[in-house]
């Protein structure tokens, strides 16, 4: 049975152990949320150029990674980049695979983002006689950013929970602190259930703080009131 | 152009001075329909032009093939004799920079304030600096009425402040020709006067003009020459008052008996 005596007490004596993963899973959402978003512009980008060999590289990039499981991909990178005779830290190369994972997630997003952005915008910009990279700085992409940017915030939210896949390549992210935790003291369901609770923290007031800097973002847009 | 009956005539405004835009056997297909079937036309520098004609007869793709919005089927447009459809994309930027263009849905920048949607474009592609296009802004934004709406957002003006901040958008590039297309359609009735009003002050100033417009008044004041469409082509083209007091197409008069 579920003893929820020991819930409580793993997480208060345990509570620096599971701290430390936190801030593994923190750091590793942080990067691959930053460096996805890049990767992701710039795929996205490019997808839309006359540039057509880029335009199917990135395509098919997409594609594949959307249509493969994230572990799978985690485990080609960590194992199959060493193989490769590339030494890297483990950590980076456990952010290497997010970040290839969440840049095609991101790249969709971007992608959505740019396509909404209305079609007089890009004429407008053309009439004034700018290059298609002017417009895109300049023009387009402001816009699609601001359009893209509490999505991206979801894509944070995604990555601290699908992060937690790297336990199968032993990162000491939190959900490997817990069963590593777990694997010791035999409370699987209670040592888990605080991993849990403490994922659910996360996102939860990740989520509020993303709503909340979207309503200030909305504001600042109609400064009316 | 393959018309058996007529001999292929060259509609000329016809100010005597040099021909800025000329358009020769312009054709534009969306598919299978035909847009335009045919243009020929010669733009000279001063003169104020008005396309009028009925819904999808091909006015607006005529306009929007000046600065090359549209890619013509066939046919040549050049400006200042540089043909507009065999230029490199880089050239194509230098000659649309000359032109300017006001939209019926105003396509103001909203990530931008009324300041910044006019600098824009002389500081990026001109490289203009910021101090002296913010100056150059004001300047224009005073002599529209808007010098109070500088630090404003797009969304925070009516849609006469908008297309006037249009209108000055593109002016701040020093064009050489204005592309009107539709400037007043979009409006509430009340506010097509402030617009117009900015519109005769740029054709008395001398502008070069070419106005897709369903405002039969302002054609008939400001126009130099007067282009009514049908079906893809210009069907007849005179001064306001041929076309207005005497047109002779059957077409035209029909046309004019609808809206006015």
């Amino acid at each position: 049975m579920l003893n929820l005596a020991k819930v409580w007490e793993i997480m208060v004596t345990k509570f620096g152990t599971f701290m430390q993963g936190v801030s593994v899973t923190l750091e590793l959402a942080l990067f691959t949320v930053l460096l996805g978003s890049l990767l992701g512009l710039l795929v996205a980008i490019f997808r839309r150029t006359r540039i057509w060999p880029l335009r199917i590289l990135f395509n098919v990039y997409v594609a594949f990674i959307r249509g493969t499981p994230l572990l799978v991909q985690v485990l080609m990178i960590v194992y199959g980049l060493p193989q490769m005779g590339i030494r890297l830290p483990r950590m980076t190369l456990c952010v290497i695979a997010l970040v290839i994972n969440s840049g095609a997630y991101m790249a969709e997003l971007i992608r959505a983002g740019l396509q909404s952005v209305d079609r007089g915008q890009s004429e407008a910009a053309d009439s004034l006689g700018m290059s298609g990279a002017q417009k895109m700085i300049y023009i387009i992409l402001p816009q699609a950013i601001k359009v893209t940017l509490p999505a991206m915030g979801n894509e944070f939210i995604a990555v601290i929970k699908e992060s937690s896949v790297l336990y199968a390549v032993g990162v000491y992210e939190l959900t490997y602190q817990a069963y590593k935790l777990a694997s010791v003291n035999y409370r699987y369901l209670e040592t888990l259930l605080d991993a849990a609770l403490i994922y659910f923290v996360l996102t939860y007031v990740m989520t509020k703080l993303l709503g909340l800097l979207e309503r200030r973002m909305r504001r600042s847009e109609n400064r009316a009131d | 152009m393959k018309t058996a009956q007529t001999e292929k005539t060259v509609i000329d405004s016809g100010s005597g001075r040099d021909v800025m835009i000329e358009i020769r056997d312009l054709c534009k297909h969306f598919g299978r329909l035909e847009v335009l079937k045919g243009i020929d036309l010669n733009v000279r520098r001063g003169d104020v032009i008005v396309l009028i004609g009925p819904s999808g007869s091909g006015k607006s793709t005529l306009l929007r093939s000046v600065n090359l919005l549209e890619k013509p089927t066939s046919g040549t447009v050049k400006f200042d004799g540089c043909d507009l459809t065999k230029v490199s994309r880089r050239e194509l930027y230098a000659m649309r920079q000359r032109m300017g263009m006001v939209f019926q849905q105003f396509n103001l920048f909203p990530h931008l304030r009324v300041l910044g949607n006019v600098t824009v474009s002389p500081r990026r592609v001109r490289g203009v600096p910021q101090a002296e296009a913010e100056k150059k802004a004001v300047e224009l934004l005073t002599r529209v009425g808007l010098a109070d709406k500088v630090h404003e957002y797009p969304d925070r003006l009516s849609g006469g402040q908008k297309q006037r901040v249009a209108i000055v958008r593109a002016l701040a590039m020093d064009p050489e020709v204005m592309l009107f297309d539709e400037p007043t359609s979009a409006l509430d009735p009340e506010m097509v006067g402030e617009v117009l009003d900015v519109m005769k002050q740029l054709a008395a100033d001398g502008m070069t003009m070419m106005v897709v417009t369903h405002e039969m008044r302002f054609a008939r004041q400001v126009a130099d020459y007067v282009l009514f469409l049908d079906d893809g082509k210009i069907v007849e083209a005179g001064t306001p008052e041929e076309i207005f007091d005497h047109p002779q197409q059957p077409r035209t008069q029909d046309f004019l008996r609808k809206v006015l």
